[in-house]
């Protein structure tokens, strides 16, 4: 197996809630290979989208971070706000999930475009306006040329979204990060820019980390897949393995909640809430809902080995 | 730092700047009006045959004539010719004044938002201390310290408005810096002076622009007050102030040596209105067809 891009090491964010510091994401640990989507999926609020953030160190300063992010030998976290505005947007770049007030409203779109050439290349305006056009030919954008001197509200929900993932490729980064890139679009918009997207890694060898709720998102483009639950990360697994052979609860319970067209199903709700931030249970943060819930889960479990990993007393054995 | 050096947007945003100002009648209508005026202060010497400082006792207080289509003031100069070349002096201390204040007050009122905390405290306690007085008490204090002349004039109608900016620049700062765009351009690993300049200044210039119209309106409207009770541009140089003071002894024997400069404050206070209000229509790309 290759050397990973980045490496995640135990990646903890806590907030100050009510003068207490509570652990949104709680100590997570995983790799991202190169040329690979990887999926981080999860429930609202289950810190998937912050995690995405910290790859780059863009939390508020009120967010506490422990643990480390390892890219290219160094510590992101530990890192300048000079040193990683050399990194993002060029070496990282991120898409998020609003195509529609991600773009500046007042710039054209080829300005937008063309803006992280001119500062992280050192491209000349010309130069990277016409780059910029290459990039909305990449994107399939048709009348790129036109295009380039519109603004963001004349394009579509869809157009807008190519636009950002457009900007997020400007600097040939090595890892791009998309934040539910395609919740706000409709079916077939999302499919577009799903398999867009998926062209253009296997084009350009980059790798991708898809932040998403959608299982079948997942089903469409990952190639590894890790689950989080409550700031945990319960599972991570090839993305066909997960599919076939879930094995913590909360992956099981949760595949259980996705309706299919293949076959009689019956829905499963997965019983109660998710704790609020500030009870979470010491242990395991699944085992009061979960059905294999015993004595051992009041002391956190750890992350097996293995390209099939889970966080799971019930799996220690079989694993 | 845009691409207008193309052709293609360059000839879409003029072509939409003139089809608003076919429908904005009102505004080309100002725009016009203020290029007139600006073009017959500058092109003052050529249009007038006299001359705005050389006095003529014999012809003092003159009513409209051929000769002086607006009469004469009390030392017998044609008041024509000093409205022009006093245009000169109250639209040049205007419009630096409201542009120093702008690009200032804007620069301050961003930094405050974006950053807040003690930053914020302290850029807008100073600018709270400075609207504390009445806008006229500070630029009087100001020249009476410093003296009478253009430079001090121009730095006191400065601070007295730059507040009003600083204000108008940190208000939508505040919500801008929290939209996802903002997010994205720190993502892009834009640094925060470049988020500031190129990301959140041009998101508020609308707003900023129409309040530069306003203001500088009423700079040269306190450029008038302040010639007005003889704290101005020292005499004989005109302004429009000082002219409308000169005439005040004969407000009831001579009234058109105080009327015409006053309509002449009024002609260059309503185009500014007007141009701005044009502005911020034309400026929002929203509006833009």
């Amino acid at each position: 197996m290759t050397s990973p891009l980045m490496k995640v090491e135990d990646l903890s964010i806590s907030f100050k809630i009510e003068d207490r510091w509570c652990r949104a994401v709680n100590g997570i640990s995983f790799d991202i290979f190169p040329d690979e989507t990887l999926c981080i999926v999860g429930e609202s609020g289950c810190g998937k989208s912050i995690t995405a953030m910290s790859l780059m160190k863009l939390l508020p300063d009120a967010a506490q971070l422990g643990g480390k992010v390892i890219f290219d030998g160094q510590d992101i976290l530990s890192m300048k706000e000079k040193e990683l505005e050399g990194i993002r947007g060029s070496r990282i770049a991120m898409i998020f999930q609003e195509p529609m007030t991600s773009l500046n409203p007042v710039l054209t779109v080829g300005e937008q475009i063309a803006e992280p050439l001119v500062l992280h290349k050192g491209m000349t305006w010309s130069n990277a306006r016409s780059e910029a056009r290459n990039l909305l030919d990449l994107v399939r954008i048709p009348d790129a040329e036109q295009r380039l001197g519109q603004y963001p509200h004349e394009l579509s929900g869809g157009m807008r979204q190519r636009v950002m993932i457009a900007i997020g490729l400007a600097c040939r980064p090595e890892i791009l990060i998309a934040d539910e890139p395609t919740t706000a679009l409709d079916v077939t918009i999302q499919a577009q820019v799903l398999a867009l997207l998926d062209d253009i890694r296997k084009d350009q060898g980059l790798s991708i980390v898809m932040i998403t709720h959608d299982l079948g998102v997942v089903a469409n483009v990952a190639d590894r897949v890790a689950v989080m639950y409550a700031g945990d990360l319960v599972e991570t697994a090839p993305v066909a393995d997960l599919f076939t052979k879930p094995s913590h609860p909360y992956t099981q319970a949760l595949l259980k909640t996705v309706p299919r067209a293949d076959e009689a199903f019956e829905l499963l709700p997965i019983e109660g809430q998710v704790p609020p931030i500030q009870s979470m249970p010491d242990g395991c943060r699944f085992a009061p809902r979960c059905v294999e819930a015993h004595d051992a889960c009041n002391v956190a479990p750890d992350l097996s080995r293995g390209p099939h990993a889970v966080r799971c007393w019930a799996r220690v054995e079989r694993v | 730092m845009t691409l207008t050096d193309t052709n293609a947007p360059k000839r879409t945003k003029m072509a939409s700047l003139l089809r608003l100002a076919r429908k904005n009648k009102l505004s080309a209508f100002g725009l016009l009006m203020f290029t007139l005026i600006v073009l017959a202060s500058v092109f003052a010497p050529f249009i007038s045959p006299h001359s705005p400082l050389d006095q003529n006792i014999v012809e003092r207080l003159q009513d409209r004539s051929a000769e002086f289509i607006l009469g004469t003031d009390t030392f017998g100069r044609d008041t024509f010719t000093r409205i022009l070349y006093g245009l000169r002096v109250s639209l040049l201390i205007g419009l630096t004044s409201t542009f120093i204040a702008m690009v200032l007050g804007c620069s301050l009122g961003i930094i405050a938002g974006y950053r807040g905390g003690w930053i914020d405290s302290l850029i807008m306690r100073v600018m709270d201390m400075l609207l504390a007085f009445p806008t006229l008490i500070t630029g009087l204090f100001i020249v009476a310290v410093l003296g009478a002349n253009v430079v001090n004039i121009v730095l006191a109608i400065t601070v007295t408005i730059l507040p009003k900016f600083a204000r108008v620049a940190r208000a939508p700062t505040i919500s801008l810096k929290e939209r996802e765009f903002v997010e994205a351009a720190r993502a892009l690993g834009y640094s925060d002076i470049r988020i500031m300049a190129v990301h959140i200044a041009p998101n508020i210039l609308g707003e900023v622009v129409v309040l530069a119209s306003l203001w500088a309106a009423y700079a040269i409207r306190v450029e008038a007050y302040l010639s007005f009770i003889g704290l101005g541009v020292a005499p004989p140089t005109p302004t429009l102030g000082t002219m409308i003071r000169d005439g005040f002894n004969h407000i009831l024997d001579a009234p058109f040596v105080s009327i015409y400069p006053g309509f002449a404050v009024l002609f260059v206070v309503l185009s500014l209105n007007l141009v701005g209000d044009g502005l911020r229509d034309a400026i929002d790309p929203k509006l833009r067809d």
